[in-house]
């Protein structure tokens, strides 16, 4: 019983929002941008490995430095995965640069919120892969079957659960807890 | 007389749109730096939107407002931001977020405010431009804006699936300009891309 209270505690909305999402948030407040548009391509990848560099080393707990250049590369990484369009492997930089250029859509404040939300889904998706999941697998079977019915008693709201059997949500606890996850922080 | 097609489009351009009118709604977002992630009261969460909101108007150049009046127009600001039931107050679903951290929380409603500013300005601007270029305009110069928009930018137009002629341009000139600044906006993207 204790695995299962501990499973359900580390699936809370206060856990999500007070581990996850406030401090991603309270790490992009923190965060300044020192220009808003810019023409230079370099200007806008070392501002935005600033912010990823910045937001790193809050997760570390500032034990470490997060070194500027691996900020960049991370950045990069996540301009081309966030707005790639999937046909060219730098589509996603190009249309950063645009946005950059022209200040379109609010410029780099747009830039660093999308790569705060990314970083927040990431390390989300850690949590929720690497430190719930296992929890769960560990459980016997029947143990499972009963979190199912104590976690569709707590969370009947959840979008495509209502039909849902204990069942059913035994067989994919992955999809149904990183449905979860998503409706608690935005929902 | 010849109307100044160029003038005008030159002010419903979106880059000079960004750089007059939008930037110093982001700038005035991206300088405030909130003090809590979620607030303690209601009373504290009052404060931070009123300060927001103050913050904002001060840095944007839309003049410098009260305590009671920036907290007026914040509340009724957010009570239609987020008014999903006729039968409750916005405001009280923004104090909601505020206080528990749901939905974004409280940098989401601050973020909603400032968006919802910058694109009351965007509005305001477009009014300028038509009540200023081209309401003023007779039916005949009007025709003549027209002829010669379409003369430019038919092809696009059409292309893209905006069945304006000339005459229902004539008619509607500003929805009709509001759709060629989506059309621009659309087409500068898939030109970026290529």
């Amino acid at each position: 019983m204790a695995d299962i209270q501990e499973v359900l505690h580390a699936l809370s909305p206060e856990v999500l929002r007070g581990q996850f999402q406030l401090p991603h948030a309270a790490w992009r407040e923190e965060y300044v941008a020192r220009f808003l548009a810019t023409e230079s391509y370099e200007d806008m990848i070392d501002e935005l490995g600033r912010f990823v560099a910045h937001v790193m080393t809050r997760w570390f707990g500032n034990c470490v430095q997060w070194p500027a250049d691996r900020g960049r590369s991370t950045a990069v990484r996540l301009l081309n995965e966030k707005l790639g369009d999937g046909l060219h492997p730098k589509a996603g930089e190009f249309a950063a640069m645009k946005m950059c250029r022209h200040g379109d859509r609010g410029g780099i404040r747009y830039l660093l919120d999308l790569i705060s939300e990314t970083l927040l889904q990431e390390s989300l998706n850690q949590y929720l892969d690497c430190v719930v999941l296992p929890r769960i697998y560990q459980l016997p079977f029947e143990e499972s079957m009963d979190l199912a019915r104590r976690y569709l008693q707590l969370y009947d709201a959840v979008p495509g659960l209502a039909m849902e059997s204990p069942a059913g949500i035994v067989m994919r606890w992955r999809q149904v807890i990183h449905r979860h996850a998503r409706q608690v922080l935005t929902g | 007389m010849s109307v100044d097609v160029d003038r005008i489009l030159r002010l419903l351009d979106q880059s000079r749109i960004n750089r007059d009118v939008l930037m110093a709604h982001d700038e005035a977002r991206e300088t405030f730096r909130l003090p809590t992630m979620r607030a303690r009261d209601s009373r504290e969460f009052k404060w931070i939107v009123t300060t927001y909101y103050q913050h904002h108007v001060r840095h944007a150049g839309q003049g410098t407002a009260s305590e009671e009046e920036a907290f007026g127009e914040a509340k009724r600001l957010l009570d239609t931001v987020y008014t999903k039931d006729p039968f409750q107050e916005g405001y009280n679903v923004a104090l909601r977020m505020g206080l528990d951290g749901s939905q974004g929380g409280l940098r989401d409603v601050i973020n909603q405010i400032a968006d919802t500013l910058k694109a009351r300005h965007l509005q305001k601007y477009m009014d300028h431009v038509y009540f200023d270029h081209i309401n003023p305009l007779s039916k005949t110069e009007n025709m003549e804006l027209s002829r010669a928009f379409y003369h430019r930018f038919g092809p696009v137009l059409r292309e893209f699936g905006f069945e304006v002629d000339e005459m229902t341009f004539a008619w509607n000139t500003r929805a009709a300009l509001e759709y060629h600044r989506q059309v621009l906006e659309h087409l500068f993207g898939i030109a970026k891309k290529i």
